[in-house]
């Protein structure tokens, strides 16, 4: 079935929903609450209306293109690009492998992975599996030689063991994909601008990418109004923590003001202790 | 290597990772924080700790050696480390 309905058309008929369940269900009005909280003080109502009901679309958009990639994977060259690919292929040159750094929660990330895969690359994705194993989500028959999906556990050695793995994948100048998440406490050097509220990256992300030492690609997966997913890769940058902030920060920052919506993460941080 | 040659090495190490985490009281203390210590050596330390093996002894540790059998404290250590050096 999924083979036989485009991603586009699918695409359409999410905003559609989307746009019923904006007005009319309560769990996407819990969302978008905490979303207004955010960025009251920024926008102005309409725009606020606006990025709402798009946050509402992406997020059900990401979760589609999550369980739909099977279908739709053979055909993925007609709604999927990705822009800076030069800069994974310069990086790869130097052979020590590379690390891709997305925000967490912000952008299709579980897209990253497929989508390389598919193209040939080789990649480990990192994480606590939100989601569930992609793996066992797909089914093991399902192509994933290309990737895998390690997850850090909730025992502490199966989380070395997950560290590892990239170390391991590095060595063989493999790709790692991390994402790195915010918090309103933290360290002063990995605060960046956010919506003239306090956003600190996590360091523990960056004392992996130090302990690594791989070159390191921002990597902002979005997509454009029509649903077409776009994977920007930026240029690589050395793996110390001040000169990845130096252009990270401000570059993820520049994504959180000009494209809000991709971000599903407010609830999260506004509940935190000391949010906003 | 003798026993206590590798446990001076691994010492240093270890206070090289994490200057602040006790080693010297008594080598069946854990090192790690999977105990909940906050002076112990947390995740990222442990794979630096693993790096630094590698590179210290020239051995390489296996993805299934990463438990509390054998990292757990520095006597542990100690001893996987000497099974894994050829033996002289």
């Amino acid at each position: 079935m999924g083979n036989l309905i485009s991603p586009q058309l699918h695409f359409k008929w999410i905003r559609g929903v989307a746009t019923v369940t904006y007005y009319s269900y309560p769990a996407d009005w819990r969302r978008i609450r905490y979303l207004r909280r955010a960025m009251k003080a920024t926008f102005p109502t309409d725009t606020l209306r606006t990025v709402a009901k798009k946050n509402i679309v992406y997020r059900q958009w990401h979760k589609a293109l999550t369980y739909g990639w099977p279908s739709w994977a053979g055909r993925c060259h007609e709604w999927v690009g990705v822009q800076g690919e030069e800069h994974l292929r310069e990086a790869l040159r130097e052979g020590k492998g590379v690390v891709l750094l997305s925000g967490h929660a912000y952008g299709f990330t579980s897209m990253v992975a497929p989508v390389l895969g598919q193209k040939g690359y080789r990649l480990h994705r990192t994480g606590r599996g939100h989601w569930g194993d992609p793996a066992e989500r797909w089914g093991r028959d399902w192509s994933l030689e290309n990737w895998e999906y390690n997850s850090f556990g909730q025992d502490f050695w199966q989380h070395v063991r997950a560290l590892n793995k990239m170390h391991l994948a590095t060595k063989k100048n493999e790709i790692i994909h991390l994402l790195v998440t915010g918090s309103p406490q933290g360290d002063p050097k990995l605060e960046i601008e956010f919506y003239h509220k306090r956003f600190f990256l996590d360091p523990a992300t960056f004392r992996v990418i130090e302990t690594l030492q791989a070159p390191v690609l921002p990597c902002f997966p979005v997509c454009d109004d029509s649903g077409h997913l776009v994977i920007m890769l930026h240029r690589p940058l050395p793996p110390s923590t001040e000169e990845i902030m130096d252009v990270f920060g401000p570059l993820y920052s520049r994504y959180l003001r000009e494209r809000p919506e991709f971000a599903i993460f407010w609830r999260k941080i506004v509940q935190q202790k000391g949010g906003w | 290597m003798k026993k206590e040659d590798i446990r001076r090495r691994l010492s240093a190490i270890v206070k090289k990772i994490s200057p602040l985490t006790p080693i010297s009281t008594s080598s069946e203390r854990s090192i790690f924080s999977a105990d909940g210590k906050t002076d112990a050596l947390d995740s990222v330390a442990a794979l630096q700790l693993v790096l630094a093996l590698e590179e210290e002894f020239g051995i390489t540790v296996q993805d299934e050696d990463i438990s509390a059998e054998h990292f757990s404290n520095l006597n542990s250590l100690c001893q996987y480390v000497a099974t894994k050096l050829p033996r002289a």
